[in-house]
């Protein structure tokens, strides 16, 4: 089979890489490029645990082929923040306690990053809208909804 | 493996040149939220998938000489996000609205929505009840113009082949004091396929209190998604009150034939829905603002 | 037209197999450099129970919790801790690991009475610090005991085994099935729409006894998770088959409840400890998700005045339901 060129940016840096015509953008992420950090929950289009930013807006990786994504600027969990350097939204997650076994995480961060870029004091009906995409068996979405909150008073004040 | 090319495209030209190469084996692909699962699941078959997502020339919504045109390949979070469609649209904002989950509209296209034809697509039933038209081009370098009355064919069936057809453009006209509502119901409040849809655009004349125009499009009870004609003819019968509401929902309740479904309901329910939805929802309609020339002052019912 | 009710669900749940030994083990070695490391089977699938074995062993040596690493679910090189199953991990794994600790800290006194010159029961572990307990002014530090342990050869390393006192039920069903219960009751409000059969949930309030909360937001999250999981049992959450075989086997048709469904959570943690518990601790795990869909059908039938006795309780069944009644009133009236 005939690999195919992509060449986009990824996480601020232009990442050229050759993957199979009818990959998708969450393959590429995962097997190619070795960032695990989008999660493959459903592989269709029903949970978001495969949340990625394409132009800033969160994407279901799973069902968008790889190749769509050629010349676009496409964000992942792993250019958000490092472990010394948290991100306030992934600070924002961890000091509330929204977190727990992790699956859904990236995914809600990221569609919450994005959020947060264009409104920058959500009410919760907002937040939920936004995260409606994003499933979560673990936490019970409540303790979501406060790390949102926190994490835009915590950005507002830097 | 689902397809062996994926080519993006750069013009209108270009897709329609490769589409005329391929001869039947290449298709367009929009966001690709349904195409690709469809392909996975070998619903459909095809060697190479031409994009047109991101052909500037086909995002656009615009208003021109009171009717609505928008470029098949604006995406729903786009139509979402339109102050126009909220002020003068309602119901097809609303719809647009309710596809999926927002990072299912970040990517799907007003155009694949229509072209995929699923018998209760949330701005099919919108677009229905707005009587709009689609401008598709030929490959052979035509242009025809399809109501949507006549465009879909059955389950993921319409007229518009991908594989030698391209979508342009949607557009409607605007009717006088134009009021309109989405009723929608489904399983829970987000990332769910509708049990019911009901798509209502009205025209009203305030002075006689009556309306001059009502449409009602109601999904999915049929195959493709069903105007209710009786319900309408009712609507403008007479001058407006809560009985004429009632028989109107009375008359959709009596159209609507929905199949018994182990996933969307039993018949009896389904029927009973479409009943409650379409007062609820001629209700709503009622009590908003759009189209043209929509000066205050209120309707009594 | 839209009607609310308010309903209650109470529970007690057995922590650990029934009647069944259900053991688990752990090592807790100080190193050096007074940092120590947990070896546990115990298998954390997000409800924390790595951070809430960390808590137990630096509560029980008086270290630091970022001191502390967890080496768990590896049989390669952890000792069996049994199942994350059956609420029973922080109760029974919590007590091998607080045993362990314990272990080792008897080779800390030991030492530290013999470098000392006092008593071991007269010391007291805290702040990387031996004391006295009598006088205060007689201290040495852990790091100095670790280095004479160093010095000679001597490893400060416990083992912890943890096993509930239960007893296999009889002929009769009579026994002794667990060793402790967690208790809980939710409260909780709906708005039924009496045309279309939607269930709005208003309000969830959800109070468990844990014995004592080791890590209280992380009690918080499984009241919380495990409040919502029960909502989406009771209103949504169903397998169907057809012909024997799933049809909805997929996040697009098994649903389960969005962001959008539920309303935020109001946890109550009660803390009556239980004396077997590690701290007084006991489970929470499932307990959470218990009483949730009890507490929704009966505030579905405080709104409706009509019993539901099959999950979960959907908008069909809910007019079906109403038809019927209304049938059986007017059918009462005519005669
Ligand atoms: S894995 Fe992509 S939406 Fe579930
Ligand atoms: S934390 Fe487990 S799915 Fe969200």
């Amino acid at each position: 089979m005939k690999l195919e060129v992509l060449q986009f940016e990824l996480n601020a840096r232009k990442v050229s890489v050759r993957v199979k015509p009818d990959a998708t953008l969450l393959d590429v992420l995962r097997e190619d490029l070795d960032l695990t950090g989008a999660k493959r929950g459903c592989g269709e289009g029903e949970c978001g645990a495969c949340t990625v930013l394409i132009d800033g807006m969160p994407v279901d990786s799973c069902i968008y082929p790889a190749l769509k994504a050629a010349g676009k600027n496409i964000e992942t969990i792993e250019g958000l923040g490092t472990e010394d350097n948290l991100h306030p939204v992934q600070k924002a997650f961890l000091d509330e306690g929204a977190v727990q076994c992790g699956f859904c995480t990236p995914g809600m961060i990221l569609t919450t990053t994005a959020l947060l870029a264009k409104n920058q004091s959500p009410s919760e009906e907002e937040v939920k809208v936004a995260l409606s995409g994003n499933l979560c068996r673990c936490t019970g979405y409540t303790k979501i909804i406060n790390a949102v909150k926190v994490a835009a008073r915590n950005i507002n004040k830097l | 493996m689902y397809w062996e090319k994926y080519l993006k495209v750069k013009t209108l030209h270009e897709a329609m040149e490769i589409l005329k190469l391929y001869q039947g084996k290449a298709r367009l692909i929009a966001g690709g939220t349904d195409l690709v699962l469809q392909l996975r699941e070998k619903k459909k078959r095809v060697s190479v998938l031409v994009d047109i997502s991101d052909l500037p020339e086909l995002q656009y919504i615009k208003e021109e000489h009171g009717q609505i045109k928008i470029g098949a390949m604006t995406t729903h979070s786009q139509l979402a996000a339109s102050p126009l469609l909220w002020e003068k649209v309602i119901v097809l904002a609303q719809a647009a609205s309710s596809v999926g989950s927002p990072q299912i509209r970040n990517v799907g296209t007003v155009g694949g929505n229509i072209v995929n034809a699923q018998p209760a697509a949330d701005t099919v039933v919108a677009l229905m009840a707005l009587d709009a038209k689609v401008v598709v081009f030929n490959n052979d370098g035509g242009e025809e113009k399809i109501p949507f009355s006549e465009l879909f064919l059955g389950v993921g069936e319409s007229k518009i082949d991908p594989t030698s057809q391209l979508l342009k453009e949607i557009s409607f006209s605007l009717l006088p004091e134009m009021r309109s509502s989405l009723g929608r119901l489904a399983r829970r409040k987000a990332l769910a396929l509708p049990i019911l849809n009901i798509g209502i655009v009205l025209s009203v004349n305030k002075k006689e209190n009556r309306l001059h125009e009502a449409r009602i499009c109601v999904a999915p009870v049929a195959p493709v998604p069903m105007r209710m004609k009786e319900a309408e003819k009712t609507l403008l019968s007479r001058k407006l009150s809560d009985e004429l509401l009632i028989s109107a929902s009375k008359a959709a309740f009596d159209a609507a034939d929905p199949r018994n479904s182990k996933l969307r309901g039993n018949t009896a329910y389904r029927k009973e829905l479409v009943r409650v939805m379409t007062y609820r929802t001629l209700k709503t309609a009622l009590a908003t603002r759009g189209g043209v020339g929509d000066e205050a002052g209120s309707i009594t019912v | 037209m839209k009607k609310r009710g308010c309903g209650i669900g109470s529970m007690w749940y057995g922590i650990g197999n029934t009647g069944l030994p259900n053991p688990s083990g752990a090592f807790v070695q100080v190193l050096d450099d007074c940092t120590v490391i947990i070896h546990t089977g115990c298998a954390d699938i997000g409800q924390g129970s790595t951070t809430v074995l960390a808590q137990i062993a630096a509560e029980e040596l008086g270290v630091n919790f970022n001191d502390i690493s967890v080496i768990c679910a590896d049989t390669g090189v952890t000792p069996d801790a049994g199942k994350t199953s059956a609420s029973r991990q922080t109760y029974i794994s919590g007590n091998a690991v607080r045993k362990a600790a314990q272990s080792a800290k008897e080779t800390i006194f030991k030492k530290g009475a013999e470098l000392l010159q006092v008593p071991e029961e007269e010391l007291i572990l805290k702040n990387y610090q031996l004391n006295s307990l009598k006088n205060y002014n007689i201290q040495i530090s852990l790091k100095e005991i670790m280095a004479k342990c160093r010095e000679d050869g001597t490893l400060v390393i416990g083992h912890g085994w943890f096993n509930p006192q239960t007893k296999g039920l009889d002929k009769r069903g009579q026994g002794i099935p667990y060793a402790t219960y967690a208790f809980a009751t939710q409260w909780v409000e709906v708005e039924v729409d009496t045309e279309t059969g939607e269930i709005d949930i208003l309000n969830v309030v959800a109070a468990h006894d844990v014995g004592k909360a080791v890590n209280p937001m992380a009690v918080e999250g499984q009241i919380e998770g495990g409040s919502v999981m029960g909502a989406g049992y009771a209103l949504m959450e169903e397998i169907i088959l057809d012909d024997g075989k799933i049809i909805n086997s997929s996040f697009s048709n098994y649903l389960i409840p969005t962001i959008k469904d539920v309303p935020c959570v109001n946890s109550i943690i009660v803390e009556e400890e239980e004396v077997t518990g590690p701290f007084g601790a006991k489970g929470v795990g499932e307990p959470a998700l218990i009483p949730t869909a009890t507490a929704i059908a009966n505030a579905i039938s405080n709104a409706l005045g009509i019993r539901f006795y099959e999950l979960p309780i959907t908008p069909e069944k809910i007019l079906n339901s109403l038809k019927t009644a209304n049938n059986t009133n007017k059918n009462q009236r005519d005669f």
